[in-house]
């Protein structure tokens, strides 16, 4: 299956593209699919993604086909779908 | 309902199917709060002052910067170095001077909101800081006031209609302090206005009972696609600290 991932505001700044398409053979979770984007990323976008102990950051707003999503473990990706991450903004 | 010179005035807003005298009679006697008046706070002001809002209150502390004038549309190059506010203040009289405009050259904190939201019955939150836009939340929900959070980066915007004891608050959304977000933010004035204009829609939409407000949702908008997408958000958190000061009506 393949997950469009798009970046949104300092995520984006951070990384080349704004877009990234992630292919998988098999179902996996939210938190899975994270921790598969953070293997080739810098530190600085990987602090807007995780703590310091490796844990989702609160403040991350995940987002699934248009959907919020808060349970990280549970919510199983098993088809073709679109991710959306979006850092804190606040810019007035 | 409406007397003549605002018959006149918004007659081709009222021309709106299902947007009618009732409708524009309830905005001539709302009340607006919009904290700051810059690249966003600003043309939410002046569409809240075009819309016919009665009576719109603006904190914004500081004086006009000569690198303000790419995006802070009601302000003026003879005005640099003068207080932002009163800037503001004198535009939207100029441009609507049937309007009541209360001024405080005060950012919103602790200390000051009470004050600073007395008598509002809707806050549009155009601050460039979380610290100021939480403080406008706890107000907010504690006195069953709806709020639009209006926020951008870069070519980004985000509005999220917020109802007290109903959606998720700010808290919900964010419930630590964002560590790692930067305080500068890129910004063109046209991305600014139109993140603006969405949220005086859905603000106008939240009092009159206007066509459907995005209750329950954040608007993403995206002008480098472009678009305007609806994400749709958790309920609100139960456990919520903030949530949970609403007083049971
Ligand atoms: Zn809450």
């Amino acid at each position: 299956m393949e997950i469009k991932v798009q970046y949104k505001g300092q995520l984006a700044a951070e990384n080349d593209s704004s877009n990234e398409i992630i292919n998988c053979e098999k179902p996996l979770s939210i938190l899975e699919l994270l921790n598969v984007i953070l293997e080739s990323k810098t530190p600085e976008f990987r602090k807007l993604i995780v703590n310091s102990d490796n844990v989702p950051t609160r403040s991350l707003l995940i987002v699934k086909d248009n959907v919020q999503v808060l349970d990280l473990r549970g919510t199983i990706i098993e088809n073709d779908c679109q991710i959306n991450l979006l850092p804190p903004i606040a810019g007035g | 309902m409406l007397n003549m010179n605002d018959q006149e005035t918004y007659s081709w807003q009222i021309d709106l199917p299902g947007f009618g005298e009732r409708e524009q009679a309830i905005l001539r006697n709302s009340t607006a709060l919009v904290t700051r008046v810059g690249g966003l706070g600003g043309p939410v002001a002046q569409s809240l002052a075009a819309a016919g809002f009665g009576r719109i209150i603006l904190a914004h502390k500081g004086n006009l910067r000569q690198d303000d004038l790419n995006r802070q549309i009601l302000m003026s190059r003879k005005w640099i170095g003068k207080s932002r506010v009163d800037c503001a203040t004198s535009t939207l009289n100029n441009f609507n001077d049937d309007i009541e405009i209360v001024s405080h050259n005060a950012n919103v904190n602790d200390e000051n909101i009470d004050e600073i939201i007395c008598g509002a019955n809707i806050v549009f939150s155009c601050a460039p800081l979380f610290n100021e836009r939480f403080t406008l939340n706890s107000a907010c929900i504690s006195k069953n006031i709806p709020l639009v959070d209006c926020s951008m980066y870069s070519m980004e915007g985000r509005v999220i209609p917020i109802i007290p004891g109903k959606t998720q608050c700010l808290r919900c959304i964010y419930p630590e302090d964002p560590a790692n977000w930067k305080r500068q933010f890129p910004v063109m004035g046209a991305v600014s206005a139109l993140v603006a204009q969405v949220g005086v829609i859905e603000g106008i939409k939240i009092l009159t009972n206007f066509m459907s407000p995005s209750i329950g949702n954040m608007i993403s908008i995206d002008a480098s696609e472009p678009s305007i997408e609806k994400i749709k958000l958790a309920d609100k958190n139960i456990n919520c600290e903030t949530c949970n000061t609403l007083m049971p009506s």
